[in-house]
């Protein structure tokens, strides 16, 4: 007999819908499966035929063929294990086909009959749930996850028998024997708010910082942070989460769906709630920034998707490494190619760097820093021009006083600061209504004239100040943009003469 | 008959000494038209290989169109065009290798020279040499090198100066390599001087002996910062061996790169309290007329600007430690409001900047503002 199972694979983080074709004829006895399979699918095989035996099953001697359609698409990945068993089960005749109607089987087998967790559930439920589908069976690990797509019915099955059990009830019984999954995802948000991260009132004075920090965090503006070794760079990177505004539901269920295709989600976790913050030493290798391999997998580029990249001691990351940011920084996406085809994986990060005045670090502090102005050069030329021009604001720390330190008075907590923000988020929010931007750091040279327009006098200063300070024309627009932010986060209409100066104190070192 | 000189220069084994020894006795001319036998003693058998065998391989034609056609001129002493300051000098080089302006290397002129990492005070002072020196038609002697010596000559191209550079590489090599722009614009505007052939690199040997000629080509030596043992001190000693007046900037004693500036003012060296200062006392011996220049105007500083200034000097301060000062004043002022005054005073020039890092030469505000 023939039937038809559905599934899911992945490509990306994308979804797509696959149907497994079981066979069984009167022949020779035999299991064959084809259909462009990648060697864990092809290993599908042993793990069915004995996960079925040590479940009671003994295969009857047939030809049992598999196909797994499309059949120009390759699958990888161990998700295919459980919809193969349960379309040999139907082939055989052990189960009936009505069980297979509207249900996607998503699920590993280990050779016990157990059902294991598998990776990519976010994305084929919501694939799942484009398709129609009204019911999926899945690994209980994985249910919660599953969950999180609301208008699927999500059963956890945690072995084959239990699965077969299951299928073999009324619709009703069933339901009593496996409850259907269900989240509340407002909960989870609210719990996360709850979790203790650092916070910017540990850090004493810094106040130039901790602006550019509000300012970076209002416009999802890269930033750049210098500063002697010990003055806090690293600190107050690791604040900046706690004023970022909050994931709505779309970008947390796209972050999800990156953490899901990498098997990263946790459980009791299941889908991401706040930002992402990353900060991977400096040995890492390109493939793991961009993401790569030969069955690609998201970088961690990806993985900070809608959240912070903190790279401490930017130069040590090396000029490949860091030319790898160029591209990514400017589409916002990560194009992997393969000989089979292209993957796209999204990678709209907040970069946060840390770096050194100098190789010493301490200047320009004479009376310790002995580097060469050529040293100083070299030492900056590590990070090329290209990837300066997109961090919009670079800030110096410096190393607090003994006696600043002393002080009993707490710095700015993160909860005002974060007040800042949202007030200038919310601007943004009303202001980028219908049109393809969220924050101002996203404004593209066109429309930035649209939305950073100058009064008359204003644009005057802005000549005035470029030509005294001698600006270059690529500093223009990356002032404007953060003078934007400036005057949101100071609830200005307009943007006015103080933004602009203050913008361009956050220029940094031209190269 | 410079090009016998020429070839002579670029015989190997013959070095300053062999050669200054030879040149007493004949012309290199009579030697390259094959009379040997007067030197015979003089030099060793290998010294006499190496010039026979030079006069088969050298077309002292050639050559001499080749190093033309380079722009090069060629100057030896007791010839032509050999600047006068130098050949009375002890040590004096037998020859001298120049590329642009000729007739700089006779004007009055100020070595100004100095520590390669130089502070930032340093580089202004630099600076400030530079630019006044330039405004009244000094040339401006020294040794290209990082730091002060680049800067001081930088800056008074700049200001439509003059300037010579001495190198201890050969006319046709830049080094540093990143002064490339500098080498240029002083081939144009000013000119370089080497005493070794055109495509000598730099060794380290080379660059103590160019250093008496800096001092030889300047009547003044101006010493902006120096380490208490480095090779700005060892141009000092030359001049003051040649006799010349030596003028040190003084500096903070905390400071290393002032340290050898201080250690001369001990010793007894002229003391460069201003620039203006300066240039008055020396202007009867370089034989040349200076009045001051006239300061712009840029009216009174608000009472806020004031604050902003006074926390200033000329050491690199960034934005977090000036708001930090002027918080200290008792002033209730913002970090944006800082900031705002900042660029504005940055805008009229009162207040510099250098990577991101700001300073303030305050006699400078003072005069300024006071007209």
């Amino acid at each position: 007999m023939f039937c038809k199972v559905m599934a899911g694979g992945i490509h990306g983080i994308t979804s797509f819908l696959a149907q497994v074709e079981v066979d069984s004829t009167q022949a020779m006895p035999g299991f064959d499966m084809v259909g462009l399979l990648g060697s864990e699918v092809r290993e599908a095989k042993e793990r069915v035929r004995v996960a079925l035996k040590n479940s009671g099953f003994q295969l009857p001697p047939r030809r049992i063929t598999v196909n797994i359609s499309p059949a120009d698409i390759r699958k990888e990945g161990s998700a295919y294990d459980l919809p193969i068993a349960i379309g040999i089960l139907v082939s055989v005749e052990k189960l009936t086909e009505e069980v297979l109607r509207n249900t996607l089987f998503i699920g590993e087998l280990g050779l016990n009959g157990e059902v294991k967790p598998v990776k990519g559930i976010l994305p084929m439920m919501l694939m799942a749930k484009e398709q129609g589908i009204k019911r999926c069976i899945l690994p209980k690990d994985n249910s919660m996850e599953g969950a999180v797509v609301e208008g699927i019915k999500v059963i956890g099955v945690s072995s084959l028998i239990e699965t077969l059990g299951y299928l073999m009830e009324g619709e009703e019984n069933a339901d009593k024997m496996i409850a259907p999954t269900r989240i509340d995802r407002l909960s989870l948000f609210i719990q996360e708010e709850e979790k203790k991260i650092p916070d910017f009132a540990d850090i004493r004075g810094q106040e130039m910082v901790k602006r550019a920090a509000v300012i970076a965090a209002a416009g999802f503006h890269h930033l750049l942070i210098t500063g002697t070794p010990g003055a806090g760079k690293t600190m107050i990177a690791k604040r900046i989460p706690s004023i970022l505004p909050p994931l709505s539901m779309e970008e947390s269920l796209e972050v999800s769906k990156i953490y899901s295709v990498s098997g990263l989600l946790k459980e009791g976790c299941p889908f991401i709630t706040k930002r992402p913050f990353l900060h991977p030493h400096h040995t890492i290798s390109r493939q793991a920034l961009a993401g790569g391999g030969r069955i690609p997998r998201p970088g961690i580029l990806s993985l900070s998707h809608r959240g912070i990249l903190f790279l401490d001691e930017l130069p040590e990351f090396g000029r490949e490494n860091i030319e790898v940011l160029r591209q990514p920084l400017e589409d916002k996406e990560v194009q992997i190619a393969r000989n089979y085809g292209s993957i796209t994986y999204p990678a709209d990060i907040m970069l946060v760097a840390a770096m050194n005045p100098c190789p010493c670090g301490f200047y320009p502090n004479r009376e310790r820093c002995t580097c060469t102005e050529s040293q100083i050069q070299k030492y900056r030329g590590r990070i090329s021009g290209p990837i300066y021009d997109r961090i919009d604001i670079c800030v110096e720390a410096k190393a607090v006083e003994l006696e600043q330190l002393q002080r009993k008075e707490e710095g700015k907590s993160s909860r005002e600061l974060k007040e800042q923000v949202m007030r200038a988020r919310r601007v943004q929010e009303k202001r980028y209504l219908g049109s393809p931007y969220f924050f101002n750091a996203d404004l593209e040279n066109k429309d930035i004239a649209k939305y950073c327009s100058l009064g008359k006098e204003e644009e005057k200063f802005m000549e005035s100040m470029f030509y005294s300070l001698n600006l270059s024309a690529r500093a223009y627009h990356r002032t404007l943009k953060v003078a934007r932010t400036i005057a949101d986060v100071e609830e200005s209409e307009e943007i006015k003469r103080e933004h602009l100066s203050e913008a361009v104190c956050y220029r940094g070192f031209e190269v | 008959m410079e090009k016998y000189y020429y070839w002579l220069h670029n015989v190997s084994g013959i070095g300053r000494i062999t050669f200054n020894k030879i040149v007493t006795h004949m012309t290199p001319e009579e030697l390259y038209q094959g009379n040997t036998e007067k030197i015979k003693e003089l030099l060793t058998k290998k010294q006499i290989e190496n010039i026979k065998r030079s006069k088969e391989i050298w077309d002292v034609q050639k050559q001499w169109e080749l190093l033309k056609k380079r722009n090069i001129n060629l100057f030896y002493n007791g010839g032509r065009g050999y600047p006068e300051k130098l050949s009375v000098i002890s040590d004096a080089p037998p020859v001298l290798y120049q590329k642009g302006k000729t007739e700089i290397l006779h004007q009055p002129s100020v070595a100004v020279i100095g520590a390669r990492s130089c502070s930032n005070y340093g580089s202004f002072m630099a600076k400030e040499l530079g630019r006044e020196l330039a405004r009244i038609g000094i040339v401006v002697v020294s040794g290209m090198a990082r730091g002060i010596d680049s800067i001081c000559q930088r800056t008074s191209l700049e200001y439509g100066g003059e300037s010579i550079g001495v190198l201890g590489s050969g006319v046709e090599i830049c080094y540093p390599p990143e002064e490339r722009q500098l080498f240029e614009g002083l081939q144009k505007k000013g000119c370089l001087v080497s005493e070794n052939p055109p495509f000598t690199q730099p060794q380290s040997g080379l660059f103590p002996l160019r250093n008496r000629i800096i001092s030889a080509l300047a009547d003044v030596i101006v010493v902006v910062e120096a380490r208490e043992k480095s090779g700005t001190l060892i141009t000092v000693d030359m001049a003051l061996e040649q006799g010349k007046e030596v003028y040190a900037i003084p500096g903070r004693t905390t400071d290393w790169v002032s340290r050898g500036c201080n250690k001369l003012i001990k010793q007894g060296a002229g003391v460069l309290l201003s620039v203006e200062e300066f240039l008055e006392e020396i202007s009867p011996i370089l034989k040349v007329k200076y009045d001051r220049g006239i300061t712009e105007s840029i009216g009174k500083l608000s009472s806020e600007e004031k604050k902003i200034v006074e926390v200033l000097d000329t050491t690199l301060k960034n934005m977090e430690e000036i708001y930090e000062l002027v918080k200290q004043k008792n002033t209730d002022i913002s970090l944006p409001q800082v900031m705002n005054l900042v660029m504005d005073l940055r805008m009229k020039k009162i207040i510099e900047e250098e990577n991101g890092y700001y300073f303030c030469n305050k006699i400078a505000v003072a005069t300024k503002t006071l007209q």
